[in-house]
């Protein structure tokens, strides 16, 4: 089982090693790189009829054990040409509303974690959302996600991991 | 909702009582007005539909009485917008 694991440190004069820095894990949270792509049977599809795969995106991902359902940001859902393959009823600050899903391939590049095909993944609107140095957050990892992983936080020492 | 959505959903919503009567659990793939199949996954259903009908809107549902709700406390905090 391939296991990430991520270390909140920082350099501080006169010492020879990096020193665990559990304020910046506070901070930005559980965050690593993410690439988004159509799913396989698409790309194949998109093959089959001589059509360009769109680029894959990329960005950040938060991991957010508060949700119930992952989620990516409507502009890279649009970038890549997805049409939506169901609904989803949300509770959001004005009430439940319905929304699209779409099915998107997406990994964590730097990691020895494999690429992950989801059927359900829901849009909305994450502009603004910013992390370490303004790097835009374009995924929201779920707990239907993490259902398939272990996840351990430990905020004190400043590190998490994820196995999958 | 998405707008492509609209008649797909209410199809689903004519059939929902019969079908949950027999397949509860399980996913239903709508197209347009037209029921493609009923799956035990989700994936083996889109699947399907990319099959049979390309890069379009569809409706996967799963099949089920009460519709469960998804919580993603940023936006039920506002601090993150639904895309309508």
């Amino acid at each position: 089982m391939p296991t990430l694991n991520r270390f909140s440190v920082q350099w501080q004069q006169g010492q020879q090693v990096p020193q665990p820095w559990p304020q910046a894990l506070a901070v930005a949270g559980p965050v690593l790189n993410v690439l988004i792509e159509i799913p396989d049977v698409l790309a194949q599809s998109f093959n089959n009829n001589k059509q360009s795969i769109p680029t894959p995106v990329s960005g950040i991902a938060l991991i957010d054990t508060g949700a119930s359902i992952t989620s990516f940001d409507e502009s890279a859902v649009r970038s890549l040409g997805l049409n939506p393959n169901g609904t989803a009823l949300v509770g959001t600050a004005g009430g439940q509303r319905t929304q699209s899903t779409f099915a998107a391939r997406f990994s964590f590049p730097g990691t020895a974690i494999s690429s992950f095909e989801h059927p359900r993944v829901l849009e909305c609107d994450l502009s603004g959302q910013t992390v370490m140095r303004s790097q835009p957050v374009i995924a929201l990892i779920g707990r239907d996600f993490l259902a398939n992983c272990v996840l351990v936080y430990n905020g004190s020492a400043g590190f998490w991991s994820l196995s999958l | 909702m998405h707008m492509a959505l609209e008649k797909e959903q209410q199809f689903y919503e004519q059939v929902k009582d019969e079908l949950s009567q027999c397949h509860e659990g399980k996913f239903v793939l709508i197209i347009g007005d037209r029921q493609l199949g009923i799956f035990d996954r989700p994936e083996d259903a889109y699947r399907r539909g990319i099959e049979t009908s390309g890069n379009v809107p569809m409706l996967i549902k799963r099949i089920e009485k009460e519709e469960r709700v998804e919580l993603i406390p940023a936006m039920v905090l506002g601090l993150i917008n639904a895309h309508a």
